[in-house]
This record gives C-alpha cells, sequence and structure tokens, in this order.
C-alpha cells in the first residue's frame, strides 16, 4: 500500500515539475512576444528618427542616380526619378503611422464612450447608439471608407476620417457588452448609491474597468489600419504624390518592379515588419491582461 | 389581543417618535410579456432612528428591491409605480430626486452582499474611500487621507496605513466587507442600508461584521435596515422585523412579537425551516415549506402564500391580501390565522 502511495506522490511530484516548466516556458514566451513586438516598432520609429536627419529632404531628386540598386550609399537603391526610396520610406513612417494611430485611437475613445453610455443608461439612448452602429458595421468596411474618401475628396484627412467612422461601431458594441456586466457588479451600485455623478460612474468605474479587450483589440485594428493607409494611397485616395508614404511609394515602383524591384519591395517589408510588430505586442497585451485578470478574478 | 389588525388602532404614546425613514404604498413594476409584472406590492415600513429593522424573505420576494427604491436605484427597466417615502416625516424620497442625490452617501449609504465584487477592482482601497471622502464630505485630499486612515482602523482593519495602497483582490472577504463599511459610513450617514451584507462571508466572519454594525450603531446612533433571509441574523440584529412574500410585506412586528407568536402562516413556517430555531430546540426536524414562491408576473389575485398554505380555506385565493394596522403594531396579512392564530400554531407543531 505505502509503496503505491509513494509511487504515487512520486508522480505527482513529477507530474507538477513538468507543468511549472511548462508555465515558466509559455510566461518566457509571453513576454518575448511583447518585447520582440516593441523591439519591431522601435526600430522602424529609431531609424525614421535618425531618418529625418540624415535624409533632410526625402524628395531630392537626382536623375543621374535613378533606379540604382540597394547599396551602401542608397540602402534601399533610388527610384525612376533619383530619389533615394530609403529616406522617402522612413518619411513615409510619419504619415502611415500617424494616420493609423490617430484614427484607430479616435475610434477606440469615441466607440468605448458611446457604447459605454448605451450600456449604462439603457433606453432610448442605447436604442439610437446601437442603431448607429448597426448601420456602420453593416456596410463593408471597405466600401464605407472608399465612399467616404470619395465624398471628403481624395487626401490624408478623408482617410483618417472614413478609418475612424468605419472603426468605431466595432468599440462601441465591445464597450456596450462589457458595460451590461458590470451594470451586475455591486460596485457599480455602490458608486451610484454614494452619490457620484453618472458621468463619474461611467468614467472612474466603469470605463476602467471594461476598456481591456478594445485596448487588445484595437493592435490589430492598429495593424489594419496601417495597410488601409497604405492601399487606399496605393489607390490614389490617400496621400497625393508628391508626399511621401509606404503605399504610394509601392505604387509608384510597381511599373519598374521587373527591372528595379527594390522599389516596391523593400517599403513592402517594412509595412511588414511594422505589422509584425503591432501583432505582437497585441498578442503579448492579451496574454498579459488575461493572466492579471485571472489574479483579480 | 387579535382585534388590533382588524381595526386601525389609535397611535400608541410609545410610538409617537417620528420614523426617520417610512415607506408607505410602495410599489415597482417590471414591463413583462403580459402588461407590467409588480415586483413590490403596496410595500410598507419603517425605522425609527438609531434602531435596526429587519427585511426577511427569501430570493426574489422584494426585499432588495424595495431598499434601492429607497436610493433611487430601481434597476431597468424597473420603474416605481407608486407609494411614498418620507424622510424624517417631511421629504418625499420618490418625488424629490435632487435631494435624494445629495442625500445619497451622506445621509443614506448602502452595503451589498458579495464583498467581493463591491470594491472597484482596478483602484486601491485608499483611492476609493478618499474618493467619496473627497467628493462626498469634500475634504482635501491630504485630510482625506487621514481620514482614511481613521475609517479603517475604525473598522478593525491592521495596519491600516500601508492597507490604503492594496487593491480590492488583495484582500480577504471579509476585509473587504469592512472596507465597503468604512466607505458606507465615511460620510457619517443616518441610515445605512445593510442588503444581505454578512451572506457571502463565513460564520465567524459574518459573527465579526455583525458585531461591527451594532458597535457603529452604538457609537454614531446610526439606523440600520438589514435584509437578509437568515433569521438568526435578523434575531440577532433587528429591533423591528418584517417579513415579505412575493412582493408584499405579510407579517411586522418586534423581533420577540414576529419570532416567538407569528401570525402569518408564511413567518411560522420560515421560522420552522431555520436551523437553530424553535423546530430545532423542540428536538423536531426541520420543516420545509412544500411548494415555491409564484412567478411574479402570475400572481393569483387572492394571498400569495395560499398554495403553500396548510391554513387556506376558499376566500384566501379571492381575497387579496392586505396589511392593516396602525404604526409600530405587531401586524399581519393573514386574515385567517390571525383571527384564531394561537390554533393555528399548536397545529403546525
Amino acid at each position: 500500500m505505502s509503496v503505491v502511495a509513494s509511487d504515487q506522490d512520486q508522480l505527482d511530484a513529477a507530474l507538477d515539475r513538468r507543468l511549472a516548466r511548462v508555465g515558466r516556458r509559455s510566461a518566457r514566451w509571453r513576454r518575448f512576444t511583447l518585447e520582440a513586438g516593441i523591439a519591431l516598432i522601435a526600430l522602424v520609429i529609431v531609424a525614421s528618427i535618425v531618418g529625418e536627419f540624415v535624409y533632410p529632404n526625402p524628395n531630392a531628386q537626382d536623375l543621374a542616380q535613378a533606379l540604382l540598386p540597394p547599396s551602401l550609399a542608397h540602402p534601399f537603391g533610388t527610384d525612376n526619378l533619383g530619389r533615394d526610396v530609403l529616406a522617402r520610406t522612413l518619411a513615409g513612417t510619419w504619415i502611415d503611422l500617424g494616420v493609423a494611430l490617430g484614427a484607430t485611437y479616435l475610434a477606440l475613445v469615441l466607440g468605448v464612450v458611446c457604447g459605454t453610455v448605451a450600456g449604462y443608461f439603457r433606453g432610448w439612448p442605447e436604442r439610437i447608439i446601437m442603431r448607429f452602429v448597426e448601420v456602420v458595421l453593416a456596410l463593408p468596411f471597405m466600401v464605407l471608407v472608399i465612399a467616404i474618401v470619395a465624398i471628403m475628396g481624395p487626401g490624408i484627412t478623408g482617410v483618417f476620417v472614413g478609418l475612424t467612422i468605419g472603426g468605431w461601431g466595432f468599440y462601441a458594441r465591445l464597450a456596450r457588452a462589457e458595460m451590461l456586466v458590470l451594470n451586475e457588479k455591486s460596485f457599480v451600485h455602490a458608486a451610484q448609491t454614494l452619490g457620484y455623478s453618472h458621468w463619474r460612474v461611467m468614467w472612474r468605474h466603469a470605463i476602467p474597468n471594461l476598456i481591456r479587450p478594445s485596448l487588445v483589440y484595437s493592435m490589430s485594428d492598429i495593424v489594419l489600419n496601417i495597410t488601409w493607409v497604405a492601399s487606399l494611397s496605393y489607390l490614389g485616395l490617400g496621400v497625393q504624390p508628391p508626399t511621401p508614404e509606404w503605399g504610394s511609394i509601392i505604387a509608384d515602383g510597381q511599373s519598374y518592379l521587373l527591372n528595379a524591384w527594390w522599389i516596391s519591395t523593400l517599403p513592402g517589408l517594412v509595412v511588414v515588419i511594422v505589422g509584425i510588430g503591432f501583432s505582437l505586442v497585441g498578442d503579448g497585451l492579451a496574454d498579459r491582461l488575461r493572466a492579471r485578470r485571472a489574479v483579480v478574478r | 389581543m387579535t382585534g388590533a389588525t382588524v381595526i386601525p388602532a389609535p397611535p400608541n404614546a410609545a410610538v409617537e417618535q417620528v420614523p426617520l425613514v417610512r415607506v408607505n404604498g410602495l410599489t415597482i413594476g417590471f414591463p413583462a410579456a403580459n402588461g407590467t409584472a409588480l415586483a413590490v406590492r403596496d410595500v410598507a415600513f419603517e425605522a425609527l432612528r438609531g434602531e435596526t429593522l429587519g427585511i426577511v424573505g427569501e430570493s426574489g420576494c422584494g426585499k432588495s428591491l424595495s431598499l434601492r427604491a429607497l436610493l433611487g436605484i430601481v434597476p431597468q427597466p424597473g420603474e416605481v409605480l407608486g407609494g411614498e417615502i418620507a424622510w424624517d416625516g417631511e421629504v418625499d424620497l420618490l418625488r424629490d430626486e435632487r435631494r435624494l442625490r445629495s442625500m445619497r452617501g451622506r445621509e443614506i449609504s448602502m452595503i451589498f452582499q458579495d464583498p467581493l465584487e463591491s470594491l472597484n477592482p482596478v483602484f486601491s482601497i485608499g483611492d476609493q474611500l478618499t474618493e467619496v471622502l473627497r467628493l462626498r464630505a469634500g475634504l482635501a485630499r491630504s485630510t482625506a487621507r487621514l481620514r482614511a486612515v481613521e475609517l479603517l482602523e475604525r473598522v478593525g482593519i491592521p495596519s491600516a496605513a500601508t492597507r490604503l495602497r492594496s487593491y480590492p483582490h488583495e484582500l480577504s472577504g471579509g476585509m473587504r466587507q469592512r472596507v465597503m463599511i468604512a466607505i458606507a459610513i465615511a460620510c457619517g450617514p443616518e441610515l445605512l442600508i445593510a442588503d444581505e451584507p454578512t451572506t457571502a462571508l463565513d460564520v465567524t466572519i459574518q459573527d465579526q461584521i455583525l458585531g461591527l454594525l451594532v458597535e457603529l450603531q452604538q457609537e454614531t446612533g446610526l439606523t440600520v435596515l438589514l435584509v437578509s433571509h437568515d433569521l438568526g441574523v435578523i434575531a440577532q440584529m433587528a429591533d423591528r422585523i418584517a417579513v415579505m412574500y412575493a412582493g408584499r410585506v405579510v407579517e411586522t412586528g418586534t423581533v420577540d412579537e414576529v419570532l416567538l407568536t407569528p401570525r402569518h402562516p408564511y413567518t411560522a413556517g420560515l421560522i420552522a425551516s431555520a436551523p437553530g430555531g424553535t423546530a430545532a430546540l423542540a428536538g423536531s426536524r426541520l420543516q420545509s415549506i412544500g411548494g415555491s414562491p409564484p412567478a411574479i408576473s402570475e400572481l393569483p389575485p387572492g394571498c400569495a402564500f395560499a398554495p403553500r398554505c396548510r391554513y387556506a380555506t376558499d376566500s384566501c385565493t379571492e381575497v387579496p391580501m392586505r396589511l392593516d394596522r396602525g404604526p409600530g403594531e405587531h401586524a399581519s396579512a393573514c386574515p385567517v390565522v390571525d383571527a384564531d392564530h394561537e390554533q393555528g400554531r399548536d397545529d403546525g407543531d
């Protein structure tokens, strides 16, 4: 009997050790995910800051140097007008990241506020807000954004407004759903019984508790929005030439793809790197927030 | 001895005092498939200054809802359809919303059943205590901090100053309920509504929390409305009791009157089914009340308890229940047992 029991104990202990090892490994991997993502994004941003000084004018033409392949002098080569592709790519970072981040977080703020108000008050505010959300979500995202850009005229403002209007609905849904859960929590009731204003209950007590899913979602939303800014500019609906922007650089280079592959390919690679960076950050963040949530629960 | 419930008697000299809160005819409805479901019907109770009124009843009988109406936080889509809530004999809280808003947290405050969820998980308890002190008591940041430490010490939290930085998940259930009480009494309220404050806690902690409430009451003359389904808690804490069933108050009176000489068959059933009650003392098995409470959307026209009541007569299912009484009297909504309740109790044993 005792032999069996001690065998069982040893087995349990071994299992415990193994589980602990797996846990440690996944924790390490999780941290690595977040940090690798941050590193990739930081790499591109730091390079762009350096680029500001190294290449004061990214649009400087030198027709004698046109269509040169990548070299030490021009790491990304030059385009058909002799402009340095790396200089233009780095200068484009600000527009692509700026518009994508701005549109994502304006949409997040708008959506979270609307969703929280809808879920908190219920009744007619909810009906009105959620009807708008349904309209926005019912239209295909691409069609909606292109329609808004068409109405506002091609340019960076149109892209920004289009992405914001197309994007806020999902955040509103997430926030409302979380608010409905919070409505049942005593700490929200407690805040009400203490005589805090509705605004305070929502801002201090509800939103900090419901924003996590929206933050996690926003990371993948940024990736999508970066590709959207680039795509719309590629289609000629976004940033207008000669302003350097990833999508328009890629579009410019596509007619030379067969004899000067670097013009389109290397900026495209930068888009991919930034996209992977944000995806990794989103993954890592989701894991961390989940872990923290598990502790809180 | 029983005529008093039929004929409204002149008020006793002993209950001349104006109650701090007097609820009258409170009715709360929810929209339902077949019109409006009345979750609370014609509820009346009152609490004198410094006393504890226990409100007893099973889940869903409208206890918590009635008390939420007192604070104006009836959950959507519920709606107060009628009645009045007199504060200190004058203000009607149901009609003076501005006054009620300013009273919340200052003159009336509330503690909740689930201490695990009644504190905001993302802020430290110090933040939450100072928030109420700054916003509702108008203290400056530094004074609020000092007062917060005092309050935590008052509710029995060791090393209060360092605990201010703790987050709710770092505290045990009993500690969290203490913090909740500290927040509730922060502005020196006159009325504390305690909605099942110890249901989620284990028995030793329950005793400590109830003891704390009694101490606070003795120190500050706090009036307490204590909701519970636990007759033991009520017997220990309350001065007077209101028993609720299916949205109505079916019996009220002092603790001794109601628990020792229950006049409503439902109250008698509750007592017989409580561990440690008279049944257990007599060595007999605990008795359960047969059946289950009716859904509030399909209440019978007569007494809602009639289908489960062993004393029910034909008229019980037709004549609506009424609780007629003068203020402060022992009264029951049951005309059958009330008229002859001694016999009813004998049958019950």
